[in-house]
């Protein structure tokens, strides 16, 4: 659900420049087997919104929406830094959006905001109570797959063995992986050297590398029809990897940066083989 | 007790690929499914009684109400997340329950059985619509959405929610539908006022008007009573 795009029948803060100041927020995630725990810490600077949440008449809100599971949910937010959500594990699955905002925790018939916009002339406002007074965007994660597992790149990627006795490696896609399609020579080679941890980093740059940088280029493409895989979890994982990662320019530097610079990890391996 | 199998991710793309790709439908015209065995290693943790059979659909009823109270009841082990698992449900629309499929979702004269195939009796993405269209996760999922443990009749919600093929669709198509308190108050309304119920019309208006409400409003975070009132005010607006 976007909130970001509608137009409200008052000035809201965090939408377009309806109000002066700053309402945003910082989200961790952490997971065990039983649940999972949002760590939000929040940034508020406006002066009529702040008195509101402190005397209690407007209140911080973070909704947390999964559609795997169907479950749309209001937590309020009690302490504006050491407040954690926790949600029983089962509970979600997959992509899982949180938004946050501040609603009016009880009717305001005279609401006015110093710092709207002169747009709206300085109005007062009958507000009720659940109305959005600011919005503080949306953040991203997906449930039950640790930050481990989404790093390791082996959640969205497959290697199988492919139709040809030998030949290049190519990549299909479908709605859950990336697959990474081998010979079958080159798969039991793979297959023999996968299992000697000295030999993962080696593959890492030699097959996931390639691999991934070609499905960064596919998503990027406007015609290489990657459009239709934009609900596929691989294609959300990898798109929100490589808009957050903040090291590199070139998809070439980014993916080597998400897949932790690879080739020095395989050179590190090469000397340890030496050593062996 | 019979613990469910699920098939693998590859052998769902294989499936799914010979639909939408090899458009090769004569399979789902069969009397039984020829499936691979195709299972990942581990246990589902689900189960569901050997015995167990669903209400066949008939002509003068599809039984979606009884059937997805007593596939609920009777499947054990299934929590939301397995719940949202399309491997568990492509194995059992495909193999455990395919005739009730055939029966309920049959293909044979459709022109183009594309789309119905891959609604009913798969479960490409993780979204709302995608688990109220499989045949048998919408089974599940309306009573799981709607039981209530607190009234004298734990499924009279879901009777409401079925009571109209649009009342399903409208309310659980929305991310209206994925909030329970709006959820509740929504079906309990529609119990208690009849007219807004039967008629087709008045249904989707009160949908639409929760919808453009619930955009500057923060629903999920009022109390059922609250929301109740504001779908008095909109039962207002649509009956003056």
């Amino acid at each position: 659900m976007k909130y970001n795009n509608r137009l409200y029948p008052h000035p809201v803060l965090g939408i377009l420049d309806d109000v002066e100041g700053e309402f945003s927020c910082t989200l961790s995630v952490e997971s065990n087997r039983e649940f999972i725990i949002l760590k939000p810490t929040f940034n508020i600077s406006n002066f009529d919104i702040e008195l509101l949440i402190k005397e209690g008449k407007a209140i911080i809100c973070s909704h947390i929406y999964c559609r795997g599971t169907l479950f749309r949910k209001n937590w309020i937010i009690k302490d504006l830094v050491s407040d954690e959500i926790k949600i029983i594990s089962d509970d979600l699955n997959g992509e899982t959006e949180v938004d946050f905002f501040i609603c009016a925790g009880i009717n305001l018939p005279n609401y006015r905001n110093a710092g709207a916009n002169s747009i709206f002339n300085n109005q007062e406002f009958d507000i009720e109570k659940g109305d959005i007074l600011a919005y503080g965007g949306k953040g991203k994660f997906f449930a039950n797959k640790s930050p481990e597992e989404l790093k390791a790149v082996s959640s969205i990627m497959r290697i199988k063995k492919g139709n040809k006795k030998n030949g290049p490696f190519f990549n299909e896609y479908d709605d859950k992986f990336i697959v990474v399609h081998l010979s079958e020579t080159d798969y039991e080679s793979y297959q023999d050297l996968k299992s000697n941890k000295n030999f993962i980093n080696i593959l890492h740059t030699s097959i996931v590398l390639p691999s991934l940088l070609e499905a960064a280029f596919f998503i990027d493409s406007e015609e290489s029809g990657a459009e239709v895989f934009k609900e596929s979890e691989w294609y959300k994982i990898l798109n929100k990897s490589l808009v957050e990662i903040k090291k590199g320019n070139s998809f070439l530097e980014k993916i080597q940066y998400i897949l932790d610079l690879p080739l020095n990890r395989e050179f590190l391996s090469i000397d340890n083989l030496e050593f062996d | 007790m019979q613990e469910i199998k699920v098939f693998t991710y590859d052998y769902l793309v294989e499936l799914q690929r010979n639909i939408e790709i090899q458009e090769e439908y004569s399979a789902y015209l069969s009397d039984s499914f020829e499936y691979k065995e195709n299972y990942p290693k581990g246990k589902t943790g689900v189960f569901i009684s050997q015995d167990f059979t669903f209400k066949m659909p008939d002509a003068n009823s599809s039984y979606d109400l009884e059937n997805s109270i007593l596939l609920y009841e009777n499947i054990i082990g299934l929590n939301p997340t397995i719940a949202s698992d399309s491997r568990l449900w492509t194995y059992l629309t495909h193999v455990r329950f395919w005739d009730y499929m055939k029966k309920r979702w049959p293909i044979d004269n459709l022109e183009d059985p594309k789309g119905r195939i891959m609604d009913r009796y798969h479960l490409k993405y993780l979204k709302l619509e995608s688990l109220t269209r499989n045949g048998i996760a919408r089974l599940w999922w309306y009573v799981h959405l709607t039981v209530d443990e607190n009234r004298k009749d734990k499924y009279e919600l879901t009777k409401i929610l079925l009571s109209r093929a649009e009342i399903a669709v409208g309310l659980l198509e929305r991310a209206l539908g994925s909030n329970r308190n709006i959820r509740i108050a929504i079906l309990e309304f529609l119990l208690k006022n009849d007219t807004i119920r039967k008629s087709e019309n008045q249904t989707r208006t009160l949908y639409r008007q929760m919808n453009l409400l619930g955009g500057v409003k923060n629903l999920p975070f009022l109390k059922p009573s609250e929301i109740q009132e504001y779908l008095v005010k909109i039962k207002n607006s649509i009956l003056n």
